[in-house]
């Protein structure tokens, strides 16, 4: 019943996608705010 | 089981990776 394909792209997408959100958080907290909201 | 699964999760890491690599290169080019 577990599809080995499917697991494997939602266990792949998974890490990258917080690894992405990390870097953009990383990149905004050192560059700082710019659009003064 | 075990190997296709992380087959396929490398595979669409990379895969990802890629397609952000390519997007990025066509906007460096385009704002050349």
């Amino acid at each position: 019943m577990v599809e080995p394909l499917l697991s494997g792209i939602v266990l792949g997408l998974i890490p990258i996608t917080l690894f992405g959100l990390l870097v953009a958080a990383y990149l905004q907290y050192q560059r700082g705010n710019q659009l003064g909201l | 089981m075990v190997g296709e699964i992380v087959e396929s999760a490398v595979l669409s890491s990379v895969l990802v990776l890629v397609g952000l690599a390519i997007g990025f290169l066509l906007l460096k080019v385009q704002g050349e």
